[in-house]
């Protein structure tokens, strides 16, 4: 068997949609001088769909796992003995050594945390998904939602706001970060569509809460 | 809950063990709460992740290479009612491919769940596994190259990787 080219090893990609522009270029000329190549896209889709159904066959593990990462991280990261108090966000953010000196990285530092303690927080909500010939559906899932409609916030979070405070607010409002941090630490998030009444009640409920939020405006 | 679903899978086919890949999620996720501070922004939030978590498998797997094996941490073991080329005869050649992507070496199963299933891009594989861009197109392409030689042990000869 001959060495493959540079351009076929980029088939596997080309057909998840995982290549750069460049690369897709490159692969659709050769395609185009090789169309006896087309089988081998379907033999790639084929174990693509075999890969996929073997991953779904495993069963999600049983509910009561965020509470024993939870139980964790308190046991690991509960407030210091010193004499200041700090919660696990403001010792995050204690460590954050130099890139707290500098206000884009400190936010940015800050986001991936946040996002990291939130996607955890979803760990209580994971569901068995039946194995069988369902539709197939890889590891992300249908396409991304940051288009859909809804009532989309500007939201910024107090600095005292501990991550699991965050989360809770955010499971318990139905809403989803989609963007952010921007400048100044702000937040873009989506809530569910509401009228406009309903969505100023929103405002005030989450205005509301200073503890956890500095500030929440419309989007726009 | 999508993508701790899609880690939990990952560590699964990795480690073979479902209690051990739980474990693994919660030591990845108490491993990103430490060392938040040290994530640049340089690559997507869960391809970091998947990092940590990867890093952590090899250690499991490490350790258990060098232990005997028993039936907690071997691998799957044959089961004559159930191999591919049984499965071959009975012409289900889905069942047959799920089957042979089964037999991959961990290094070959883990490179073509992270195509195919994680849809990761060749770079994202990269930071993942710590191998150069140029490795990961290889692997996978060896990866291929061994599920078709079990294809072929099984009846079916695809002619090219």
């Amino acid at each position: 068997m001959t060495e493959p080219t540079e351009t076929e090893l980029l088939l596997p990609w080309y057909v998840t949609g995982k290549l750069s522009d460049k690369d897709r270029a490159r692969v659709d000329a050769w395609l185009k001088e090789h169309p006896d190549a087309a089988g081998r896209l379907d033999d790639i889709r084929l174990e693509m769909d075999e890969t996929i159904a073997v991953n779904q066959d495993i069963r999600a593990p049983a509910p009561g796992g965020l509470d024993r990462l939870m139980t964790r991280l308190d046991s690991e990261f509960g407030p210091a003995p010193d004499i200041e108090k700090r919660n696990w966000w403001q010792k995050l953010a204690g460590s954050l050594s130099d890139a707290m000196q500098i206000p884009v990285m400190r936010h940015a530092a800050i986001a991936a945390a946040l996002i990291i303690a939130i996607q955890a927080a979803s760990i209580a909500a994971l569901v068995h998904r039946p194995a069988g010939p369902a539709n197939y559906e890889t590891a992300s899932g249908p396409a991304d939602t940051a288009g859909e409609s809804g009532s989309v916030l500007l939201v910024k979070f107090a600095s005292q706001a501990t991550a699991a405070r965050i989360s809770a607010l955010l499971e318990e409002t139905g809403g989803t970060i989609i963007k952010g941090p921007a400048g100044g630490g702000i937040y873009l998030i989506r809530f569910e569509k509401r009228k406009p009444a309903a969505e100023k009640k929103l405002i005030a409920s989450l205005r509301a809460k200073k503890d956890i939020i500095s500030f929440v405006a419309p989007n726009g | 809950a999508r993508h701790h679903l899609a880690l939990y899978r990952f560590l699964v086919r990795l480690v073979r063990n479902e209690a051990v890949a739980e474990e693994l999620v919660n030591e990845t996720f108490v491993e990103v709460w430490r060392s938040a501070a040290r994530f640049k922004g340089r690559s997507a939030p869960s391809t970091w992740i998947f990092a940590i978590a990867r890093n952590k498998a090899v250690s499991i797997l490490r350790k258990r290479a060098d232990e005997e094996l028993d039936d907690h941490t071997s691998l799957a073991v044959e089961d004559e009612s159930d191999n591919p080329e049984v499965t071959a005869m009975k012409g289900n050649k889905a069942k047959l491919i799920r089957q042979c992507l089964e037999k991959l070496s961990p290094q070959h199963r883990e490179v073509i769940d992270l195509v195919y299933y994680h849809e990761k891009s060749i770079n994202e594989i990269a930071t993942i596994t710590g191998l150069p861009p140029g490795t990961v197109k290889t692997r996978v392409f060896h990866a291929r190259k061994q599920l078709t030689g079990l294809l072929k042990r099984a009846g079916i000869d695809r002619g090219w990787p």
